[in-house]
């Protein structure tokens, strides 16, 4: 007994001490969900996006499913795109916020059974982590503009709209770019790609871990 | 045959505490070994292109090539410390790595460029204005905490063996600008606590007389700074307690509008350049999802919930 003691203990201290060289964002399954925040319908939304909403579309999942569209289609616009339309970018992240609130909404129930199963039982733990990353995103996003978490959805979608207006303001001029320079422009694209994807792996080594935890209860 | 049994009980305890933890990690080392061979093979492949492509007489062309090439030491020295599982060393090393990338792609000629300079910040209303005010503002103190994080990363890597101060200095001195001298010293002056083990490295890298003599400098501009403070905050004043130069200032001939539309066309810059790729990717895969992914899901779910999920629909209602 005492063995099975020791080489539980042993066991133990050997999984903290892995864990410990990590980085030092220890949040619990149950602290990620609270970050999820709750829903609640947004109370305004920037002029220019009522605009593209139209008369025609003002309940809230209207207004989601149409920027989630619309977000999508820009996203997926080539980087020519974006250097002739700097703003857009910016107004699809304005987009995000709403798709990802509408993910919010319609997960909020599934995320009570998982709370209530959790840790015993895994309940929509596909569901929880998909939102969970969808909040990781919204972050980095936010961040780009000096916002974070706190920052409530009003002001990031005015934010992101006020940004995306101004950058549509300049002046887009075409320069002449040699052949010999635009190969190494795409390959240094490349390049920078690669090294960003394996690096964010192991910045979020710990989010995987997390991950894990749910996928494996 | 009872204390066998005892013993086949313990080992079978024993064998289940250590391998379930184990697993678990090893899982997750695998994932990031194929990562990690993916990373190998694609910067290769970059690599033997970039190697490939005929020599041009161009000096913008040939200072491309070659502020590249002296990445492929920091790249190597990545892979060498990922293989014997130094992944912190690894991480810091990709994160310079990755700050020479940027600065190489932008100094590179850009087919389309968006010229802020013709905006009218007076137009703006005021709401626009004091947003545009704001954002460059939290950039740039974003930017001195990536410089200083970055600087920190750049001595630990000294410390095991490769001098990123050299290969920075390097890349500068072939016209790129990229992390110079006088960053490093104003880093330091701004952070003491780091002084002396920075200045530790960066002079096996740079000239040390040199270097002394920018810290000089980046003494005198820390005063400087902390006076332009002081006069900003008295201009603001009775404006809010933010220390937000009042509209009018905002306005006026003095304020230096250049310097905020050039944050934002750096801000631009780095959306495209992919600082937000990432998340952007999620929302894209996330937007894509088709009905059929989510039925398949649902069915996922309700096989996974054993009878305690009855009666929620996929809206949550």
């Amino acid at each position: 007994m005492k063995k099975l003691l020791a080489i539980t203990v042993l066991s133990l201290l050997w999984n903290v001490n892995t864990y410990a060289v990590e980085k030092q964002k220890p949040l619990t399954v149950v602290e990620e969900i609270q970050q999820l925040g709750i829903f609640s319908e947004p109370s305004k939304y920037p002029e220019g996006m009522i605009e593209f909403f139209g008369t025609a579309c003002e309940n809230f999942i209207c207004r989601a499913d149409k920027a989630t569209k619309k977000m999508a289609l820009t996203f997926k616009r080539s980087k020519l795109y974006h250097q002739r339309k700097p703003g857009h970018q910016l107004y699809a992240l304005a987009m995000f916020e709403l798709f990802y609130l509408n993910e919010l909404k319609k997960k909020e129930k599934r995320i009570e059974k998982f709370l209530l199963g959790w840790p015993e039982k895994n309940i929509y733990g596909k569901e929880v982590i998909s939102l969970i990353k969808l909040n990781r995103s919204k972050e980095k996003m936010r961040k780009s503009l000096g916002m974070d978490l706190n920052t409530s959805i009003e002001e990031a979608m005015e934010r992101y709209w006020i940004m995306g207006d101004f950058l549509q303001k300049g002046e887009i001029k075409k320069e002449k770019i040699s052949k010999d320079i635009k190969k190494r422009e795409k390959l240094i694209a490349k390049y920078k790609k690669a090294v960003n994807k394996f690096n964010s792996a192991l910045k979020n080594k710990e989010d995987e871990n997390l991950y894990n935890k749910i996928k494996n209860k | 045959m009872f204390a066998k049994l005892k013993q086949i009980n313990f080992f079978i305890i024993t064998l289940s505490i250590l391998v379930f933890p184990l697993t678990s990690l090893v899982k997750g080392d695998d994932d990031l070994e194929k990562k990690y061979n993916n990373f190998v093979k694609e910067t290769l492949s970059v690599r033997n292109q970039l190697n490939s492509l005929p020599d041009s007489n161009s000096t913008e062309v040939s200072v491309i090539d070659n502020a590249i090439k002296q990445i492929d030491q920091a790249i190597e020295f990545a892979q060498e410390n990922f293989n014997t599982k130094d992944f912190e060393i690894t991480e810091k090393t990709l994160n310079f790595v990755d700050r020479s990338l940027a600065d190489i792609n932008n100094s590179v000629p850009k087919e389309f460029v968006n010229d802020l300079t013709v905006v009218d910040m007076s137009e703006l209303k005021d709401k626009e204005l004091t947003e545009v005010y704001q954002v460059s503002l939290e950039m740039k103190n974003s930017k001195k905490e990536k410089l200083t994080s970055l600087v920190k990363d750049m001595t630990e890597v000294d410390k095991k063996g490769l001098n990123l101060f050299q290969i920075s200095k390097n890349i500068n001195s072939l016209g790129v600008k990229t992390i110079s001298i006088q960053d490093i010293a104003r880093t330091v002056v701004a952070n003491p606590t780091i002084k002396s083990e920075v200045l530790e490295s960066a002079e096996k890298g740079i000239s040390p007389e040199y270097l002394a003599e920018q810290l000089k400098e980046a003494e005198k501009l820390g005063i400087a700074e902390s006076t332009e403070k002081l006069s900003e905050a008295a201009i603001a004043s009775g404006f809010n307690k933010d220390a937000m130069p009042s509209l009018e200032t905002m306005r006026s001939d003095f304020f230096d509008a250049d310097a905020h539309n050039a944050a934002m066309a750096e801000m631009a810059a780095d959306i495209q350049s992919g600082d937000v790729g990432e998340g952007v990717g999620a929302a894209e895969a996330a937007a894509s999802y088709t009905e059929a992914d989510r039925d398949a899901q649902k069915a996922q779910s309700e096989a996974d919930c054993t009878g305690s999920c009855a009666g929620d629909t996929e809206s949550g209602k």
